[in-house]
Formats: C-alpha cells, sequence, structure tokens
C-alpha cells in the first residue's frame, strides 16, 4: 500500500502539534476550541492521488459535518474526480438535523465523485446507514464494506491506481 | 390475518402506516434487539424515513411561524402609520380650526385700521402714505393666511372624509359676484379685466359656501397663471345642470398634466412661483363631486385654460 | 346683538358695525345676554358665537326658541367650523358665517337684516 500524499496548489493546512486532542463522545459546535476543530478536520486526510480517507466521528453534528467537508473541498481543490473511503466504524447513528447537513454538503461535490467506499465492519445499524446515504445523496457509485483493506482495494481499483 | 404475507411483511407495513400517521414505536434498542439481520436494516431505514418526516415538518412549522411573526409586524408598522396618519390629521384639523378665530380679528382690525387713516392724523403726508402701504400689506398677508388656513382645514377635513355639506336654496350669481368681490383688490392688483356674464337667476340647493370655495379656487388660479389677460366668468342654469365657467387667457396646461391637476399634490407650475398648498383644484374637484357635479378642463399651453363646473339642479 | 367670549374678536366686531352706523350690545356671556333680551329692546340680528364657556351658542339657540317673545330675532352664527349640532342640540335656520371672513361679506349680510327689519 503506497501512501505518497501529494501536495496541492492551494492545500492549506494548520500545523497544531498532532496527538494533542483527546476528541470527545460528544456533539460538537461552534463553542469548540481551534485545537478541536483542527482535530477533526484532520480526521480527513489524502491517501493517494485523487483519493481521500475520512474517519467519522463517533457523535456527528452539522458543525462537524461542516468543518469536516470544508477540508474535504479544500484537499480536493480543483479535482474534477475523485474518490473517497469513509469509515463509519466507530460512528453512531446520526440525527435528522446532521443528516440533512450531510445530505446538503455531499450534494456540493457529488458531481466529481467518482466513487464511495463506506467501511461499516459487522455494524448492521451502519450498514444500513450506509445503504440510505447511497441511494439518498445523489451518489453514483457507492459500496458497502466490512473492512478497510476491501475499501482501500476497491477505491484503487476504480480510480485506476 | 392468514393469507398471503410474511410476519415481516406485515411487520413493516404497520411501521409505515404508523409513519405515515406521523408516529414511529421503532427505537434504537428495538434495531439492537433485532435478531434478522435484514429486519433490523429495515427497522433502521423506517426509523430514519420516520425522523426526516418528523424534521422536515419541524422545519416547516418553524418557517410558518417566521412568517407569521413577520406578517404580524408588518401588521403592526401599518397600524402604527395608519394611527400617525390620522393623528396628524386630526392635528392638522384641529389647528387650522384654531387659527380660524386670530384670523378674522386680525382682519377685521386691518380693515379698520385702513378705514379709519383718513381720520388718523400723522406727522407728514409721506408718513401717512407708508402707513396706508403697510396697512395693505398687513390686510394682504392676512388674507394670504386665511387662504391657506382655509385650504388646510378643507384638505383636512376631505382626507377624513369628513366633507359635511349644507345644501341650502341659493342662486349662484350671488355666490359669483361674492367671490369676486373678495377678489376686488387683487383683480385691480393684477390689472386684470374681469368679465362676468350672469343674465338671469341661477337657483338650486347647494352649500353655499363651499361652492364659493370651488369659484374661489377657480378664479385665484385664473389670476395666478392668467398672464394679465382678461378673465371670464358666466353663469347659467340649463335644462339639468346649472354650469358655471372660469376662463383665462393665460399659460395654460399641457395636455399630459391636464388629467392629472385634480390629483393631490400635482401642479403643472414650478411651486415657487406661486402661493398656496397647490390643493385648490383637487378641494374644488372633490367638493363638486360631493355636491353630485362634474369639474373639467380645456386647455392648452400659452392659449389659456377654461374650468367648467356643472352642478345638478 | 353681538355675543361671543372672546374679547378681542367681540370688541373689533363693535367697531366694525358701529363704523357701519348701528347700535351694538355686545355681550362675552350668553347667559347675560339672554336675560338682556327678556329685558330690553330687540335687537335687528344676533351674531352668535358657538363655542363658548358657560352656556354655549347651541344653549343660547335653543333656549331662544323655546322663548315666544324672542324666537323670531334672526340669528347668524359666525363660527369657525361647520358643525350645526354639537351632539345634543341641533341648529336651525340660521345663516352661517365662515371664519375666517371678509368684513365686506359680515357688513353685506347685516344689511340685508337691517334691511329686512
Amino acid at each position: 500500500m503506497s501512501t505518497r500524499v501529494r501536495r496541492h496548489a492551494g492545500f492549506s493546512m494548520m500545523r497544531v502539534s498532532r496527538g494533542n486532542v483527546e476528541l470527545e463522545q460528544r456533539a460538537y459546535g461552534p463553542e469548540a476550541t481551534r485545537e478541536e476543530c483542527v482535530a477533526i478536520a484532520e480526521r480527513v486526510s489524502v491517501i493517494d492521488e485523487r483519493i481521500l480517507f475520512l474517519r467519522e466521528l463517533p457523535i456527528q453534528s452539522p458543525f462537524s459535518v461542516n468543518l469536516m467537508f470544508d477540508r474535504i473541498e479544500t484537499l480536493v481543490g480543483e479535482w474534477d474526480r475523485f474518490a473517497y473511503v469513509a469509515d463509519l466504524t466507530e460512528a453512531k447513528r446520526p440525527d435528522a438535523e446532521t443528516r440533512a447537513t450531510l445530505k446538503a454538503r455531499v450534494l456540493r461535490i457529488s458531481p466529481r465523485v467518482t466513487h464511495v467506499a463506506v467501511v461499516v465492519g459487522d455494524n448492521l445499524i451502519m450498514r444500513a446507514m450506509a445503504r440510505l446515504f447511497a441511494y439518498g445523496m445523489g451518489l453514483q457509485s457507492v459500496n458497502v464494506h466490512a473492512t478497510r483493506a476491501e475499501a482501500f482495494e476497491e477505491v484503487r481499483r476504480v480510480m485506476g491506481r | 390475518m392468514s393469507w398471503g404475507g410474511s410476519k415481516s411483511t406485515d411487520r413493516i407495513l404497520m411501521h409505515l402506516a404508523e409513519i405515515g400517521a406521523g408516529r414511529c414505536t421503532i427505537t434504537d434498542d428495538v434495531v439492537v434487539a433485532e435478531t434478522d439481520p435484514d429486519m433490523s436494516q429495515v427497522l433502521v431505514g423506517l426509523l430514519v424515513l420516520h425522523e426526516d418526516l418528523s424534521y422536515a415538518s419541524r422545519q416547516r412549522t418553524e418557517a410558518e411561524t417566521a412568517m407569521r411573526i413577520v406578517a404580524e409586524e408588518r401588521e403592526r408598522l401599518l397600524e402604527d402609520r395608519r394611527r400617525a396618519v390620522e393623528a396628524r390629521d386630526q392635528f392638522l384639523a384641529v389647528a387650522a380650526h384654531e387659527l380660524r378665530t386670530p384670523l378674522t380679528t386680525l382682519s377685521l382690525l386691518a380693515d379698520r385700521l385702513m378705514a379709519m387713516q383718513g381720520s388718523i392724523r400723522v406727522a407728514d403726508s409721506s408718513a401717512a402714505e407708508i402707513q396706508r402701504q403697510h396697512l395693505a400689506r398687513l390686510k394682504r398677508q392676512v388674507e394670504r393666511l386665511s387662504a391657506l388656513v382655509v385650504e388646510m382645514l378643507d384638505v383636512s377635513r376631505i382626507t377624513r372624509g369628513q366633507l359635511d355639506l349644507v345644501p341650502a336654496p341659493v342662486d349662484l350669481r350671488d355666490v359669483v359676484h361674492e367671490v369676486l368681490d373678495r377678489f376686488d383688490l387683487e383683480i385691480m392688483r393684477h390689472d386684470v379685466t374681469v368679465k362676468v356674464d350672469a343674465p338671469s337667476p341661477v337657483r338650486g340647493t347647494w352649500d353655499a359656501a363651499h361652492i364659493d370655495q370651488v369659484v374661489t379656487n377657480l378664479v385665484s388660479n385664473a389670476l395666478k397663471y392668467g398672464a394679465g389677460q382678461p378673465i371670464e366668468v358666466s353663469v347659467r342654469a340649463e335644462t339639468s345642470h346649472a354650469v358655471i365657467v372660469v376662463r383665462d387667457h393665460g399659460i395654460g396646461i399641457p395636455d399630459d398634466e391636464q388629467t392629472k391637476i385634480f390629483g393631490p399634490f400635482t401642479r403643472a407650475v414650478a411651486a415657487k412661483h406661486h402661493e398656496g398648498l397647490g390643493l385648490g383644484l383637487w378641494v374644488a374637484h372633490q367638493i363638486v363631486q360631493a355636491s353630485g357635479g362634474r369639474i373639467k378642463v380645456d386647455s392648452r399651453p400659452q392659449k389659456g385654460s377654461t374650468f367648467t363646473v356643472e352642478l345638478p339642479l | 346683538m353681538i355675543i361671543d367670549d372672546d374679547d378681542d374678536l367681540r370688541e373689533a366686531l363693535v367697531d366694525v358695525m358701529s363704523a357701519q352706523g348701528y347700535d351694538v350690545a355686545p355681550f362675552a356671556d350668553a347667559r347675560v345676554a339672554l336675560a338682556a333680551l327678556e329685558e330690553g329692546p330687540t335687537p335687528f340680528l344676533i351674531l352668535l358665537d358657538l363655542m363658548m364657556p358657560g352656556m354655549s351658542g347651541w344653549e343660547f339657540r335653543a333656549a331662544q326658541l323655546a322663548n315666544p317673545k324672542l324666537l323670531s330675532i334672526p340669528v347668524v352664527v359666525v363660527t369657525a367650523g361647520s358643525m350645526l349640532t354639537d351632539g345634543v342640540h341641533t341648529l336651525s335656520d340660521v345663516e352661517i358665517l365662515r371664519k375666517p371672513f371678509d368684513v365686506s361679506t359680515l357688513v353685506t349680510i347685516t344689511a340685508r337684516y337691517a334691511a329686512a327689519s
């Protein structure tokens, strides 16, 4: 598994000393500290050319969704096509308001998204959420996987890596 | 219920019916406790559906509430404005009303002084002349003030819908003559010839004071815009109407203005050249209409204007 | 007879009427005027103000009409408003002279009543 991360123009990242912030099991909102915001955003990373990896928070909120998708948009820059792996193994089911925010943010990038691979482990509830997500978010191609390895392999194959 | 359908299907249908009714008995615990993997995922889907529908409903209610608050606020502002306008009109009416008595006294005193002038001993003839001029000016200013006050009061009464006419038997010739008598001084000052054509009585039942106001406004305009040319006033009775005509040969009114001149606050000439509130024709129009009549104008720029008032007999 | 509680206006009216050659009986209080009418000579015209404290113009007219000795005396109401009624009484059969008016108008009207008497 090659993990070469390429830098792209317009790529800005706040450098805070890593590993200092422990994110808690709660919904984050506008009261979050700068360090907490960075920690949330850094759960999104580039793992290969035009491939992103997103580790969903245990408890999500409209605020956290916006943070993460702002980060996605920053990372993909001008890419006209890309894929991402979403790891939901730690995640609990999001509420209606969060889902509405998620739908709005996904719709914004969906024209450029070639494929999404969702990792749910053995969590049947999150598997169902992922399927609902696939049907309801305007994405062309979504698959659900039990492991990260499977997800990464599929995404690389789809993106011709 | 034994034919067709499995227990799973029935259960799903039940939940769908619940959701349609806005309820849902599925909870996260129920989902977790469910042993059938397919059913547990369907239950999640149904629960999410219910949550999304409830959320959408809440959003809509909030939007409706926000809209209702905006509408109520708007209503309140309109009501405030209505009350402010009414207060203003009330004030104008009271102010105009109160101004009338002092104006009357001033006018009477000015007249008396002018009349007494001959018998007052003054230092020399030039002082006497100055005194005469001062008195004449005083009288003029009082008349001007009176005209404005009357106009103000009429306007405020009209806007409040309180133009109460008191019809009584009257000969319109008398009204016309009284108006022209009052304009005597001003006619002399403008050095204008006024011809009156009223050979026979024109008797009917109208509010003399208000018709007086109409004729006054028309004559006043004829003097203002008549450019020193002769003015003709005629009164006659036709089969069903009495007709009063005031005609000047002055600056006239452009075609596109003619429909607007009877409206409030329009003036076909620059305001600063002429006095008054600019509402003379509007007031005249309101009075004539309230009397059951019609007023119209026939005019051409630089040729003059002919105002015709028809009153029912 | 002139009945008006406004001192300045009443005096000005007295002056104008006197200059015309009429005998003038001015009153500031309508009740006093009523008493005077009972006792003394009958005027050919009463100039009546409406808004007065004590007895108003409307009340005066009502009292005048209720008295057979006085009811035929002509009245010209001098007023800033056009209210024929104060809510209780209604004026009938009176000429109305609206303020502000011209001296000439007042003189013409008065002369008409003087000639008629």
